[in-house]
């Protein structure tokens, strides 16, 4: 993630609002609404199926 | 047997004129390549050649005309919405639509219903009395009416909800129609082909050829094109189109359901809008009742459809109409919407010289294809954004100037 104070006002608006949006695997944030949990799930957004989940606390950062 | 009939049956050949002329081959040389035959596409095909005189024209589809967003919307036209940009440009789309089918000299059934958006709650009202006087300010009619009004209008309803969220009022549109929605891609399509543009279905866009940041070409599965001015029209499939020429948008992909009842005998006039509900429902020519609710919650590039869609919109819809319960849903299907994060469309020239967009249609397409077909004509034959779409520029989002129209766009908010 950029840093709001340091880079420009459109290479913010580019981290803000644009998205990959073509299909393929995707990196989803999910809230589960009776436990409170918030995970991660990998989400195959062409066949819609989720190929791993794990709590947000194991993502890698660098990845 | 009627004699005509059967000496028809037996021909060799058929009598009937043709819609649309089978084209050749590809040619080599196009001064415009419209990617996407749906309403939007067509529609911009028509108006180049019948305003500009731009006719050397290639439509290219990869499925058959209209079978994207024009052939899966529940065909509700209005103009009612929050922003004065989105209004002006909704309002002109609403005037065009009016004339359409006498233009083309084809029924596009086009019903004028008056068309109600429910408020269930204070604040809902509130929006609904900013949404009135936006509309009434731009010249659209648009009242905010009582409990009284919607009953006599709608006898059927009950406007206690179940007793869960009662309706205290209603914005009430009396402009608002519905129509034939594929009908209004046949006849743009129609009168496109008929001034001399080409239309290919079963071709797909592979490649765009882009040099010193101009379109130079199109690569397709049936062979290769040269232009210098590219429209993109493709709604749901625009992250492919995109991601040719090297864009970033801030589009997303959601699918978004909706169903038709069997028929039943016309009781409902008018078009119902529920936000707190999620749903919207009119009666058609055929007598089914069509209706949506909201987009699906996640990203999905897809078609299918879902059980819990179906129930959900039901027993919503039973809230409303409880003497429904016994009536069956006769089909269900789903469509892909290409959302942006202001509910406003993505329009006109882009940074890429010849390359121009029309895009960022997520459930507010259908109504705008005749204001749609005529700005971006206007914007391509002219190669600078038409006044009335300059507001829906992609820059718009580097710039931080967002139209923000999610409380007219979406159902639910």
């Amino acid at each position: 993630m950029p840093e709001p104070d340091k880079v420009s006002d459109e290479v913010w608006a580019d981290y803000v609002f644009n998205r990959a949006g073509e299909p393929g695997i995707k990196r989803e944030w999910w809230y589960h609404l009776s436990s409170g949990t918030w995970f991660i799930a990998e989400h195959d957004t062409v066949k819609d199926i989720f190929i791993k989940t794990y709590l947000h606390q194991h993502m890698k950062e660098d990845e | 047997m009627p004699y005509r009939l059967l000496r028809f049956a037996l021909s060799k050949k058929y009598p009937e004129p043709q819609m649309f002329s089978k084209p050749n081959k590809l040619k080599k040389h196009y001064d415009v390549v419209i990617i996407g035959g749906g309403g939007h596409g067509l529609a911009a095909a028509y108006y180049l050649a019948r305003d500009y005189g731009i006719t050397n024209v290639a439509v290219l589809e990869k499925n058959y005309i209209g079978s994207g967003g024009t052939g899966r919307n529940t065909a509700i036209i209005r103009s009612n919405y929050l922003t004065a940009e989105g209004v002006s440009f909704y309002d002109k789309s609403v005037k065009l639509f009016q004339d359409l089918s006498a233009e083309f000299n084809l029924n596009l059934f086009y019903s004028e219903r008056g068309h109600f958006t429910m408020a269930h709650t204070d604040s809902a009202l509130r929006t609904m009395r900013w949404r009135t006087e936006v509309n009434k300010h731009m010249g659209v009619e648009s009242i905010l009416v009582d409990r009284n009004f919607i009953k006599e209008k709608i006898p059927e309803i009950d406007l206690d909800c179940g007793h869960n969220m009662p309706i205290i009022g209603a914005l009430y549109h009396p402009p608002g129609a519905i129509a034939r929605h594929d009908a209004v891609a046949w006849g743009y399509g129609r009168g496109a082909n008929m001034r001399g543009a080409e239309i290919h279905q079963n071709t797909t866009v592979t490649g765009i050829d882009v040099k010193n940041d101009k379109v130079v070409g199109v690569k397709t599965n049936k062979g290769t094109v040269e232009t210098n001015k590219v429209l993109s029209a493709v709604a749901g499939y625009t992250p492919h189109i995109t991601r040719m020429v090297g864009l970033r948008t801030p589009i997303v992909v959601h699918p978004l359901q909706a169903c038709v009842t069997e028929p039943m005998k016309p009781w409902l006039n008018a078009i119902v809008v529920s936000a707190s509900f999620h749903l919207y429902v009119s009666q058609s020519s055929r007598g089914e009742l069509v209706m949506g609710a909201s987009l699906d919650p996640y990203e999905l590039h897809s078609t299918r459809s879902t059980l819990d869609f179906a129930e959900g919109l039901s027993g919503h819809t039973l809230e409303l109409f409880p003497f429904l319960s016994e009536i069956k849903i006769l089909r269900q299907w789903a469509g892909l919407s290409d959302m942006t994060p202001d509910f406003s469309p993505i329009m006109g020239t882009t940074c890429v010289e010849g390359f121009y967009i029309d895009a960022g249609w997520g459930t507010w397409g259908f109504k705008a294809t005749p204001a749609s077909g005529k700005t971006m004509a206007s914007t391509v034959a002219n190669d600078k954004d038409d006044e009335t779409i300059i507001p829906f520029n992609l820059s718009r989002f580097g710039q931080y100037e967002l139209v923000g129209e999610k409380g007219a766009a979406s159902v639910g908010h």
